[in-house]
């Protein structure tokens, strides 16, 4: 028996060493292999979305932030999962007003994870949360909100879905402020539940940018230049403010404008940033270019008199070139002031190609004014060799045969208004990241015109707002202002063999006031259908109107006594004009409070307190009547928390 | 001085007699593997949300003063009651088929709420008294066909009735210790190796030509009630992954993730070995396969120096059971056999098991303690 004994034993013994074997088989040998099946299964990298940076106006307003929202998924491997059409059923049930088309196919087979919904509204994502729907699962998203809705929406752009900035500056500064991502790792149980584990890393949060916009001058421009566009049932049109001395962007609008909330909804038209991307032929206003060569060359002076042949000059092989009146003799000051195309060609001739192609260069036409905007373009200047004499130089010498954009106009005006120096266009003035805060400076791209010629130019150009000038409309109350009109005439670009078409891009562009200039406007309506088309007539009552508003708004004290209205041809009373210009504080005015933001309103009259808030950049909601009693937000209220309407609750009789 | 003398001349073997050497090893590995199944039970269970742990160290202490019981049972004593016990046993499978509870699907236990018991875990070494009894009157060398087709009767009762609840694993696990007991007593080894071969061919013929796609499928469900029904092997892939992460020194103990992750589905239970294959390594799961090999190599010791026939016998049907447990089950984790509800002894948690082993180290020692009694 003891040798059967034996015999079982040997045999559970070999039994036994094929189990060891295998033993050493899977832990000592191929260990590795199951190592990384175990981690595999278990474990999985999630990213983690950084918040994108903010945006901000000048004075702190807030144009872009992010927050962050809820995103559901599906996961319909999971055993709780009750299947694609009863799980959408529920959820369509829970999200009624929600689009839920195309859900039911994105569940293809094998898929562990599917959007449901992303992005949603805080009562939708409670109400979801409360259905406890099976399978459904949430994650924290970063969504973009613009405050001001379509305030800006072309210098800002918009962000896609995905988080990648995909216009203006969320595009352009998309590194910068989309911040970088961090992740933690997510372990899973056998059941799919998450399970937290230690190792993770922070995402960076994105640096905010601070731009030189001010919105409440971003609102201005934009309010009259979409009433300007839609008055002459024009195809659109642009606007472009510049501070003079630094070369800061304080407004850039464009029409048709959009809502980058909701960017998809917007055509490419709307979504076009036509201020910086159109470039068209500018007409009239590149005579103050002509009139730069020809004094800095000493060639004219503005009191010269000059013959414009009776508005027709006849250039080789009979082409003729006309004038909107006839002229005789006229000094060049009103050459310019009343924008004789036959008097400029006659300078511009004097001039020459070469000069007058290397000035377009000095002011910056043909190139990019390298402003932080993407898609900027060129404009086209063509190259002096390829200048035809007489024509080419005839006709660029009063702005047509070469193409820009409004930046690179209202960038060349500026340079005459400061004096001579060219500045590169600046957008963002500070990006503050978490590392420490980047101040952009002013950068000089050029000098093209002497100093000495700028005053002389300046005085030329003030000739063309004032009596007798073509854009008499763009006159301000309390300021001299200096700038030139244009009706650029337009090539189809449909049918360019056809020549020009009756297409007018019709634009002024000037400064204010003329010898202190504080802002530089450009204001280009494109193809206005309705009564004349000329800039003077078009575009010059806008520029009036925005630098008005502007002004009073910066408080800028009225800096002419020679007080002139073009439209009733009533002077304005002097009360009206300093009101406009009085500093806060002033009578009839709010009283700033300490701790800065917001002023107190109390005691003011209805109409003083519309001004006023007006002047700030903020709409009003007026309730009762009388003087202002109560104010909501309340004084100190920082202006970035300042929504966009004040509210004031008026009292009979509390003067104050 | 002589007196001295005379005491130390007392015969070797006479002083034997008297002092019986126990081995120590038997009961010193199932206090261990006990100890070291609990501390797994407990690491198995506690992601689970509840541990294991407090009532299988009960059921260990009961166990062990069971063990001390059936050590100071004379096994010729109870070899006179063999039948009767056989019978309660049977009896007590009826109940069970009759008023059992239900648990997984299989109507397997006696008792109320979770205080219960599981018949079958002690109708085995029932079986294996009345089998020891049986074969010990054979004449040696060989067995008859006759007799060994008569102690296959007395196994086969109880494997119908096990079946029945159904348990089809712990129906098969009579049959080894049928077939050591078989071996031990004087089996021709020509009627094993051809039962064998028969079995094996007609095995495979029915299989592959007989069962069709979706009947092989089942028979795969019926024998591996525990495979997942996410797919099939995930409990077989699962398990290996725990085995294989564990690698030579393990994760350390409650660093398992495997098991404290739960993808590891019966790891308290059947899969217990893949706990400690994942948690102490390599090391870990051969410091418990030599504490296997100590307790059945004293336990074959106890075989090899009985005197009595029913003693070697029920010896060996205990240890042929205890040593298939250990070995399939372990086999399974590993992948190497299918998997069936098999658990580990002394490691998986289960009341009526632990009871079992117990009693049947506590047998075992007893038969090695009176081996020199004379009858």
């Amino acid at each position: 028996m003891s040798a059967r004994v034996v015999l079982l034993v040997g045999a559970l013994a070999l039994w036994a060493a094929a189990v060891a074997g295998r033993l050493v088989q899977l832990q000592v040998v191929e260990h590795g292999r199951f190592g990384a099946l175990a981690a595999r299964q278990q474990q999985r990298l999630e990213e983690l979305a950084p918040p994108r940076g903010a945006i901000f106006d000048a004075k702190g307003r807030r144009l872009a932030a992010s927050m962050e929202v809820q995103s559901a998924f599906a996961d319909p491997t999971l055993p709780e999962f009750p299947g694609v059409a009863p799980f959408v059923r529920q959820v369509e049930k829970a999200l009624p007003a929600r689009d839920l088309s195309g859900l039911r196919e994105r569940f293809e087979p094998g898929r562990r994870f599917v959007w449901v919904a992303r992005q949603l509204e805080p009562a939708e994502a409670e109400r979801l949360e409360e259905a406890r729907i099976p399978g459904l699962r949430f994650d924290t998203e970063s969504r973009r909100f613009y405050p001001m809705g379509s305030l800006a929406s072309h210098v800002l752009g918009f962000v896609g879905i995905d988080h990648v900035g995909l216009e203006g500056l969320e595009y352009l500064y998309d590194e910068e402020i989309r911040g970088t991502p961090g992740w933690r790792r997510v372990v899973h149980d056998g059941e799919g539940r998450p399970v937290e584990r230690p190792g993770a890393v922070a995402p960076r949060p994105g640096a905010d940018l601070h731009l030189e916009i001010d919105a409440a001058i971003q609102y201005v421009v934009e309010r009259v230049l979409r009433r300007t566009v839609r008055e002459h049932r024009a195809e659109g049109g642009s606007a472009v403010v510049l501070d003079p001395r630094t070369g800061g962007v304080l407004a850039l609008a464009s029409m048709p404008d959009f809502d980058p909330g909701s960017f998809a909804t917007a055509g490419p038209d709307q979504r076009r940033n036509r201020a910086v991307v159109d470039h068209y032929e500018p007409g009239s206003t590149l005579k103050m270019v002509t009139a730069t060569a020809a004094i800095e060359a000493g060639l004219v002076e503005p009191d010269d008199r000059i013959d414009c042949l009776n508005g027709a000059i006849t250039l080789e092989r009979g082409i003729r070139i006309r004038d909107h009146h006839p002229y005789g003799l006229l000094s060049f000051r009103d050459v310019i002031a009343k924008s004789s195309n036959v008097g400029t060609i006659r300078v511009g001739l004097h001039v020459g190609a070469t000069r007058l192609h290397e000035r377009l260069q000095a002011f910056g036409f043909g190139r990019r004014t390298g402003v932080d905007l993407p898609s900027e373009t060129a404009g086209l200047l063509p190259p002096a060799e390829s200048w035809r004499e007489p024509w080419t130089t005839a006709y660029i010498s009063f702005g047509q045969g070469l193409s820009a954009t409004s930046l690179q106009i209202a960038n060349a005006f500026a340079a005459v208004a400061g004096g001579g120096t060219l500045y590169r266009p600046r957008v963002v003035s500070r990006i503050v990241r978490r590392d420490g805060v980047e101040e952009r400076r002013p950068e000089v791209a050029g000098r093209p015109l002497e100093p000495d010629t700028a005053r002389v130019v300046t005085s030329l150009l003030e000739g063309v707002v004032e009596p007798g000038g073509t854009a008499t409309r763009a006159a301000v109350p309390g300021h001299r202002v200096a700038g030139k009109s244009g009706s650029g005439q337009q090539v189809d670009l449909a049918d360019v063999g056809a020549g020009y078409s009756d297409r007018i891009m019709a634009s002024f562009v000037g400064w204010v006031p003329s010898r202190d200039p504080r802002l530089v406007i450009l204001v280009a309506i494109d193809h206005p259908r309705n009564g004349p088309d000329e800039g003077g007539y078009v575009a010059a009552p806008a520029f009036r109107e925005m630098a008005t508003e502007i002004l009073a708004y910066l408080g800028v004290p009225a800096s002419d006594d020679r007080l002139w209205d073009p439209d009733d041809g009533a002077e304005p009373t002097l009360h009206r004009v300093a009101a406009a210009a009085l500093p806060l504080g002033s009578e009839g005015t709010p009283r700033p409070v300490e701790a800065g933001g917001l002023p107190e309103f109390s005691g003011l009259s209805a109409r003083q307190a519309v001004l006023a808030s007006a002047r700030l950049g903020l709409q009003v909601r007026l309730h009762g009547r009388g003087f202002v009693g109560r104010q909501s937000p309340p004084a100190g209220t920082p202006f970035e928390q300042v929504g966009p309407a004040l509210d004031l609750w008026l009292q009979e009789g509390v003067a104050r | 001085m002589r007196s001295l003398s005379a005491r130390g001349s007392v015969p070797e073997d006479l002083r034997r007699r008297r002092v019986p050497q126990v081995l120590w090893g038997l009961p010193a590995a199932a206090v261990l593997l006990s100890v070291i199944g609990l501390a797994t039970v407990h690491s198995a269970s506690i992601e689970s949300g509840v541990d294991y742990l407090p009532r299988q160290a009960l059921w260990v202490g009961i166990g062990f003063v069971l063990m001390l019981v059936a050590f100071a049972v004379d096994t010729h004593d109870l070899t006179k009651f063999a039948p009767a016990i056989y019978l309660a046993g049977l009896v007590s499978l009826v109940a069970v088929l009759l008023v059992g509870q239900e648990a997984g699907g299989a109507r397997s236990w006696l008792g109320t709420g979770s205080w219960r018991l599981q018949p079958s875990e002690f109708v085995r070494p029932a079986t294996a008294l009345l089998l020891a009894r049986y074969l010990a009157t054979s004449d040696p060398p060989y067995l008859g066909l006759g007799q060994i087709f008569r102690a296959g009767a007395l196994l086969v009762v109880p494997m119908v009735l096990v079946a029945a609840q159904p348990d089809l694993g712990g129906a098969v696990m009579f049959f080894p210790m049928y077939l050591g007991m078989i071996v031990v007593s004087g089996v021709r080894l020509r009627y094993v190796v051809a039962a064998g071969l028969i079995a094996l061919v007609l095995g495979g013929l029915a299989w592959n030509f007989v069962l069709l796609d979706y009947q092989q499928q089942r028979v795969m469900t019926f024998l591996s009630p525990e495979s997942d029904p996410l797919g099939a092997g995930y409990q077989l892939r699962q398990s290996k992954i725990a085995v294989g992460s564990g690698e030579l020194t393990g994760k350390g103990y409650l660093q398992g993730t495997q098991s404290q992750l739960r993808f590891l589905p019966a790891r308290h239970t059947d899969f217990v070995f893949a706990v400690l294959a994942e948690e102490w390594g390599f090391l870990g799961v051969a410091t418990v396969l030599a504490l296997y090999a100590l307790y059945l190599g004293n336990g074959f010791r106890v075989a090899r120096r009985a005197r009595d026939r029913v003693g070697i016998l029920l010896v060996v049907g205990l240890l042929s059971t205890f040593a298939f447990y250990v070995l399939y089950n372990t086999a399974m984790v590993v992948g190497l056999l299918p998997i069936t509800g098999i658990p580990l002894p002394f490691l998986s948690y289960g009341g009526s098991f632990t009871l079992a082993n117990f009693v049947a180290t506590g047998l075992v020692l007893g038969v090695d303690l009176r081996r020199h009694v004379n009858r």
